[in-house]
């Protein structure tokens, strides 16, 4: 059990206690364990559960009638989204050679993309406005009849930004290419459907959503041919081979059951504009995202605070410092593509809540940032600056807009 | 309390700081800048940036003051190197090199770049004149 306030829900979730006793049926000597490739009763009670698990799953995210390939998380998904098409692409049609991606996207989508390259493929990285969403003008000068593929996600995890999926949606299938949305992030908080919205290809990860860690999934479009990355035994008709884990599909689909309702949404907006707000008082707390992002994630930078210093001092505490995946290799990818300068980016912290924070959890994330920050910016030379009249702006340099919390 | 409440002078005092008053004293802008001398060094662009305020007198140091925008190694090196420059004679800092400030603080290697900062934020300071009332 974590000490403290637990504000890392973009990193990993806790396993719903429901979902923990969907699991236990299929766990221990005394529950079904079987092998669901099995002919034998057990075998076959395990291979219902599968598809049970699947076809909740399926439902979760408006993808009924497409494919569902269980993987070990949302890395593999992306990964047999886009590799696995560009290797059956590859094999096929040559005119369409190109694959866009958005440039904030998590680095498990960029680096199978770059992994596309030996295959043939240009990859294209689309930039985005100040403010995290997609720069349209850009998508609209890439897309063309060349374009196999248009990778993006649907919440960023580290901004919580929104991306405008039916709009995006509408200009892909306008030029014939494929759409691909990472939803790892997404599914079980916002709407998303995948039919209506003309996706062709949804990754899944269970842990992002209160499932077990090590299961993911890949829906794509009956119509979409893949070529497998894992081969083995044959399982889920070769595309992905592998002794299909049970109880951790059984969870998966027992955490997508469980999807966030009205009211939920609603108790989390509201933690999520009381966070933004108090944190807001500090004053110059620059907002790296949307007000309207997604309720579960607020990413912020505290001007005149050096990020080594914030991240020195809120080392115990659990919030993410840019990517919790990445958080080794330097100012994030995402907050760069943002146009937010390396000062900035350092100093940047990412709060993420869920189904169980309350809002004394708020509270104590608050007043623990509130003597941190205050006590770094007395001894800041830049925030005395900033105090003394100069804009934040114009103190990092930065040349686009800035909004404030 | 737990752990994750420690503010950040308890986290300079975990570094080998002595918890006494003069753990703050070293760190901050004087309240009244007037006949200090200030210099900086490093820049934000640089993600780092480090001010140095001396109050001179007689060609001897009687207060020193850092202020930092850096990692908790530079904030920890500030305040001994705070408390070494007083009562120092100017002279005796002119000498004062990055080396010196880091084997003084224990700093991590990685942590090398901040003393080089913190040496010439030291010397720019020496070199400046006082600030009079008109620039404060």
């Amino acid at each position: 059990m974590t000490e403290g306030a637990y504000l890392d829900y973009a990193a990993t979730t806790p396993l719903d206690p429901r979902v923990a006793r969907a699991m236990a049926h299929f766990q221990g000597p005394e529950a079904n364990f079987a092998n669901p490739a099995s002919p034998h009763p057990a075998g076959r009670s395990a291979a219902a559960a599968i598809a049970s698990a699947q076809a909740q799953v399926l439902e979760a995210v408006g993808a009924e009638g497409y494919r569902l390939t269980w993987t070990s998380g949302a890395t593999e998904a992306d990964n047999l989204a886009i590799v696995g098409l560009a290797r059956a692409l590859a094999k096929r049609n040559r005119s369409r050679h190109r694959i866009l991606v958005c440039a904030t996207d998590h680095s498990a989508v960029l680096a199978a993309a770059r992994a596309t390259r030996e295959h043939g493929f240009e990859v294209v990285s689309l930039g985005v406005e100040a403010d995290g969403r997609l720069d349209f003008a850009a998508l609209d000068a890439q897309l063309d009849e060349s374009v196999a593929l248009v990778s993006v996600s649907q919440v960023n995890n580290e901004t919580g930004v929104i991306q405008d999926v039916a709009a995006i949606s509408a200009r892909v299938a306008e030029c014939g290419a494929l759409l691909h949305v990472d939803a790892a992030q997404s599914a079980g908080r916002i709407d998303f459907n995948a039919r209506a919205m003309d996706v062709d290809l949804v990754s899944l990860s269970a842990h992002k959503f209160y499932g077990p860690n090590g299961i993911g999934a890949l829906c794509h479009h009956p119509d979409v041919r893949l070529e497998p990355l894992i081969v083995g035994g044959g399982q889920q008709a070769g595309l992905r081979s592998g002794t299909l884990p049970v109880a951790l599909i059984v969870g998966m689909g027992e955490a997508f059951r469980l999807t966030d309702d009205e009211a939920e949404r609603a108790r989390q907006r509201a933690l999520h504009t009381l966070l933004c707000d108090h944190l807001g008082d500090l004053g110059a707390v620059v907002l790296n995202g949307r007000r309207d992002g997604s309720a579960h994630v607020l990413n912020v930078s505290f001007a005149g605070v050096h990020g080594a210093a914030l991240q020195s001092a809120l080392a115990d505490f659990a919030v993410g410092f840019g990517s919790a995946c990445s958080s080794a290799q330097g100012p994030s990818h995402v907050l760069r593509a943002m146009q937010r300068p390396d000062a900035l980016a350092h100093a940047a912290v990412r709060l993420s809540l869920g189904r169980f924070t309350q809002p004394a959890h708020i509270d104590e994330a608050v007043a623990l940032i509130r003597e941190v920050v205050t006590e770094l910016r007395a001894s800041s030379p830049v925030w005395r600056e900033i105090q003394q009249g100069q804009s934040v702006a114009d103190v990092y340099g930065v040349t686009t807009g800035l909004e404030f919390a | 309390m737990s752990t994750a409440s420690q503010p950040v002078w308890n986290l300079l005092e975990s570094m080998g700081a002595e918890a006494d008053d003069s753990v703050k004293s070293g760190l901050g802008a004087p309240i009244h800048p007037e006949r200090w001398q200030h210099g900086q060094a490093g820049s934000v662009s640089a993600n780092q940036r480090i001010d140095c305020w001396l109050k001179v007198s007689n060609e001897r140091i009687e207060q020193a003051r850092f202020e930092v925008f850096a990692s908790v190694h530079a904030l920890s090196a500030a305040r001994l190197l705070a408390q070494w420059l007083t009562g120092r004679r100017c002279d005796e800092v002119v000498a004062l090199d990055g080396l010196a400030i880091a084997r003084m603080a224990s700093m991590a290697d990685e942590a090398r770049s901040e003393a080089l900062c913190l040496e010439d934020a030291v010397h720019a300071a020496i070199n400046a004149k006082p600030m009079n009332e008109r620039q404060v």
